[in-house]
């Protein structure tokens, strides 16, 4: 059964292809491009369950919303300004660091949003390796993956040892970014914030993330 | 009389059909009596809001977020919202295009219960989300 169906055909004609920089407007609703990149890049349910939940559950906490803690006690968080799941400065970054760390995949889960109009979620697979070029190829599905304003996300790797949670529909939204302490100082390098940049940041985070953010 | 229950944009054209354009002017032209009938309140609160350059003035100070700007103002969001798109034209996508060019549309966070009206600049094309608290 193709899971994926419904994505094809919901959001062929949708409101964020007039907002989506991605891709213009006129270029929107290539199906055989938004077909073949989730042929490529989707991640059954099957292989959810089996593999990727359970590091799911061993790195976040189950059923956790904002602002309470979403991290397992062992994590260490960095957070960032969010808005989307990935502009392309930013997962360069990201990528670097799972070359440094060894990471062969990332998975990409969509945290369910009960307001939506029945938008299908997303669960994405990608190689560490992926290119840029290539998680744009996907037409509108890349664009509404990428850059919706309203999708929430958890994207962790195999290893287990680091995750992101991006949380774009908080009242400002951020990227909760957890690692294991020895991944700390890659994390802290690689996203280093300027000074205003990491005040403005303290202003924004939950009150039970304060203590957590040097 | 409220008129949160009154279906607008995506969720009329769902209800409704895209093509449907003669109700749908005749269900906005109802929206925009009703909004008219309001009181006082309602009145001075449209007069404020009564451009998109007016909802972004009042939002303050934006601030840049990954792919877009954000702000906020308090307010009745979905009433402001009717008024801005008084004589704008329903798109396909379920967006609603105003004679400048601009793109609104709105939706509403259940995490946050924030109605939001999402506006797109027809110069920078950037995304702005105007988030409504009471």
């Amino acid at each position: 059964m193709m899971e994926y169906k419904d994505h094809i055909t919901f959001y062929k004609n949708y409101w964020f292809s007039s907002a989506a920089s991605l891709i213009s407007e006129s270029e929107w609703g290539d199906s055989r491009a938004a077909e073949e990149f989730l042929a490529k890049y989707w991640l059954s349910g099957q292989e959810y369950q089996l593999i990727w939940k359970p590091i799911q559950d061993s790195i976040f906490i189950n059923q956790a919303e904002l602002p309470n803690l979403l991290f397992v006690e062992n994590f260490e968080v960095l957070i960032l300004k969010g808005g989307c799941l990935f502009i392309e400065e930013e997962f360069i970054r990201l990528q670097s660091i799972l070359q440094h760390i060894g990471e062969k995949y990332f998975v990409v889960i969509q945290n369910k949003q009960d307001f939506t109009l029945g938008e299908p979620v997303f669960r994405m697979k990608f190689p560490a390796t992926i290119s840029w070029d290539e998680l744009i190829s996907g037409n509108y599905i890349s664009a509404v993956l990428l850059e919706m304003n309203y999708n929430e996300y958890f994207i962790f790797g195999l290893s287990g040892n680091w995750a992101k949670y991006s949380a774009t529909e908080y009242i400002f939204p951020l990227d909760i970014y957890g690692f294991k302490h020895e991944y700390a100082s890659i994390f802290k390098e690689k996203f280093k914030q300027p000074k205003n940049g990491e005040e403005e940041i303290k202003k924004w985070v939950p009150a039970t993330y304060k203590r957590l953010i040097t | 009389m409220g008129l949160d229950f009154v279906p607008l944009g995506k969720t009329l054209k769902i209800f409704i059909g895209p093509v449907n354009s003669i109700i749908h002017n005749k269900v906005k032209d109802f929206i925009i009596k009703l909004l008219k009938k309001r009181g006082k309140g309602t009145i001075k609160l449209l007069n404020q809001f009564n451009s998109v350059e007016s909802l972004i003035e009042k939002a303050g100070t934006l601030t840049r977020v990954k792919a877009g700007m954000q702000g906020f103002i308090k307010g009745d969001g979905l009433t402001i919202f009717n008024n801005l798109i008084k004589d704008a034209t329903l798109q396909a996508n379920g967006r609603y295009l105003l004679k400048d060019g601009t793109l609104l549309s709105y939706h509403i966070s259940k995490k946050t219960g924030h109605f939001t009206i999402d506006v797109t600049s027809p110069i920078s094309k950037e995304l702005t989300k105007i988030r409504f608290t009471q």
